[in-house]
């Protein structure tokens, strides 16, 4: 297979990037017993008109707006503002979980953490933006400032709920119809990739947009046909408000779509108000070491330290994690989709302390274009499926196990699966884990119209014929009166391949394979190669098991924490230490080709869990 | 699927409606009717037609005051 080789480099400390577009730095802030985590965007000049705090949002939106508060944060660093965008506590990067208490508070002494830092820093004056929850926060974050007589400079309201209510309502409404989620009895519930405890739907409850202690300006940028007639009309009474409207909000939270006017729109608001005079020179912050480790806590406390870190030629980022006297090899998350290397709903964070605090060296990888990774000459933001990832992969193995890149475990989810299949098909590593693999795509090139990628071993192309049924919603309906054999006859025919070709290859390398699906992605699998994953189970290092309930995307806490817990066994059972130590729940699994087994979540379920999925 | 061709009875989610199309509809229908859907009726059934939403519509503006 044609591929470059993997730069002999290793993962660099101070991962600070500077480019025409300014300087990026990982920084670890806020209180030292529970920190928080953001990305510090300081323009190119040596001097600043400012800082801006960036306040995102929470639940699936999280993950879908990632890249977008990126280029956000890239543009204001551009147009000469100090920019800091972070992860509230017990979200994304940062210590903690959603089930602490006292959430919502240190939320809010999070947005006030985060324009301290950039007072430290010398900014003049700091300025807030915030997206959809965070707009409250923000808000709330100003109107703080100003009573302790630090008022902020300007505000932006990107797609603000009218209240936390409001907030909740709509939440409360996803949670209902996209999973069929029913709030406990204490009023908590789950919406998509987020439990909302009972503790924090009260609070959440209180949230109001002040009408106090705004600042002089605010730009209102709502979703078309909001109804913010009772907001806007109380806030203009505080400020001067410009009120606009942005399109493209459902492809922006369901699809990760940027929306680049939105983007240009607040970037331009900032950069024509008035500078201060004159331009205050940043304080060290160029020079400044800031720590590039912190020490957070897995969820059972255990303490972790994790590192930010630059890896390979592409500058690749990436999260290791560590406890104390980590031994044996590296394990690799890759994550799905445009997820950023916090997985889908946080798993990856989840599943990477837990391993850590059990002894493991954990890396949480962004590849190329995707979360907060470079790009490539040439390549497009946001592509999964690229052809790219398996040498991203090698590029980060190489960095981070310099002396033996075999000595990995390679773990991915949906499409970071098939990325890491055809890394492992080069690397030959110790193990590969699949979570949800989906082995039939439509390549970003072929889409494109070009040709698929020759670098690709494990792609399964699927025939016009498959993709015309599936699109008319037949496909099911076939592989329900189509026996495996008339399948694997197809299938010798050169007609439609195999489904578990990626599998194949995987082990004509001799890499243990160990496959995690829920029924949905598994159901393409059995229905053509049932019999075939039995027999490769039976005669190769390889497993196939079913994750009863788990849905494609683990939208609920109890799916997440399924995938948590089987993947741990997978990696105890292949470096034959034991499995996870505090079994409490069962979630049944089936191995294909090998007797049922449960398989346990760690922990109580916390209260809201019971999603029907 | 053209506007044109959906009839009462299409499945709004097999012509492409997402969840979070379907939460926008409720919300701006409970702005414009000035009703709540109660809980009993935050199923994805309430909204996978236009003959299901205003049967449920009219469910809820017809109903006696409590």
């Amino acid at each position: 297979m044609p591929t470059s080789q993997p730069a002999a480099s290793s993962a660099r400390t101070g991962p600070s990037v500077a480019s025409s577009e300014g300087l990026s730095r990982p920084v670890w802030f806020g209180d030292s017993a529970h920190p928080l985590f953001g990305w510090l965007h300081e323009p190119s000049e040596t001097s600043n008109r400012g800082g801006v705090v960036l306040c995102g949002p929470l639940a699936k939106q999280y993950d879908t707006t990632y890249y977008t508060l990126r280029l956000l944060a890239e543009g204001l660093a551009r147009a000469g503002f100090s920019t800091l965008r972070f992860d509230y506590r017990g979200t994304g990067d940062s210590d903690g979980l959603v089930t602490d208490p006292f959430t919502v508070a240190a939320w809010h002494a999070g947005v006030a953490s985060a324009a301290e830092l950039l007072d430290s820093l010398g900014c003049r004056s700091v300025a807030m933006v915030g997206l959809q929850v965070g707009a409250l926060l923000a808000a709330q974050g100003a109107a703080s400032r100003s009573a302790a007589g630090a008022p902020v400079s300007g505000l932006v309201l990107w797609d603000p709920p009218a209240s936390g209510a409001a907030f909740l309502r709509e939440q409360r409404a996803f949670g209902a119809l996209a999973m069929g989620a029913r709030p406990g009895a204490d009023s908590s519930f789950e919406s998509p990739a987020q439990l909302w405890t009972g503790e924090m739907v009260r609070d959440l409850r209180q949230l109001i947009m002040p009408t106090a202690g705004l600042p002089a300006a605010t730009l209102v940028l709502s979703r078309e046909g909001a109804n913010l007639a009772a907001l806007t009309r109380d806030v203009a009474a505080a400020t001067a408000l410009e009120c606009e409207t942005f399109t493209g909000h459902e492809d922006f939270y369901e699809h990760a779509k940027v929306p680049h006017a939105a983007v240009d729109r607040i970037v331009d608001w900032f950069d024509s108000r008035p500078s201060p005079s004159p331009l205050l020179p940043l304080l060290p912050a160029r020079t400044e070491t800031f720590a590039d480790t912190a020490v957070v806590h897995a969820e059972d406390g255990t303490p972790v330290t994790e590192r930010a870190v630059r890896l390979g030629p592409n500058d690749l980022f990436g999260v290791l994690s560590s406890g104390a006297d980590a031994t044996g090899p590296t394990i690799v998350l890759v994550g799905g989709y445009v997820y950023p290397h916090t997985g889908p709903g946080r798993t990856w964070v989840q599943l990477a302390r837990q391993l850590a605090a059990t002894g493991h060296r954990v890396l949480r990888l962004d590849l190329s274009g995707i979360g907060d990774s470079g790009l490539r000459p040439g390549q497009l933001p946001q592509q999964y499926f690229a052809a790219e990832g398996a040498e991203d992969i090698a590029h980060a193995v190489s960095a981070i196990s310099p002396t033996d890149p075999r000595d990995v475990i390679l773990v991915g989810f949906c499409s970071g699966a098939y990325a890491v299949i055809e890394a492992a098909a080069m690397l030959r590593p110790r193990a590969v884990v699949s979570v949800n693999y989906v082995p039939e795509f439509t390549p970003p090139e072929l889409v494109a119209g070009g040709p698929v990628d020759e670098r690709r071993n494990a792609f399964v192309a699927r025939p016009r014929w498959i993709v015309r049924l599936r699109e008319r919603g037949l496909l099911r309906r076939l592989r329900e009166v189509v026996p495996e054999w008339g399948w694997q006859l197809l299938n010798r025919l050169g007609i439609v391949p195999s489904p578990t070709t990626g599998f194949k290859v995987l082990l004509a390398a001799g890499v243990a394979t160990r496959a995690l699906s829920g029924p949905e992605d598994a159901e393409l699998f059995l229905a053509r190669a049932g019999r075939q994953l039995a027999r490769m189970a039976k005669t190769a290092p390889f497993s196939f098991t079913v994750l009863d309930g788990v849905g494609h995307s683990v939208l609920s806490v109890i799916e997440r924490q399924a995938v948590v817990t089987a993947v741990m066994r997978e990696v105890a059972d292949l470096l034959g230490d034991g499995g996870p130590a505090t079994p409490t729940v069962d979630i049944p699994a089936r191995r294909v080709g090998g007797s049922a087994e449960p398989v346990e979540a760690f922990g109580d379920l916390p209260s809201g869990s019971n999603t029907a999925t | 699927m053209p506007i044109d061709a959906l009839t009462d009875d299409t499945d709004l989610y097999e012509a492409g409606m997402t969840s979070h199309a379907s939460v926008t509809v409720m919300l701006a229908i409970e702005d414009t009717f000035d009703i709540e859907f109660p809980e009993r009726l935050l199923r994805k059934a309430t909204f996978s037609s236009v003959a299901a939403i205003r049967d449920a519509v009219t469910q809820l503006t017809t109903a006696a005051p409590a």
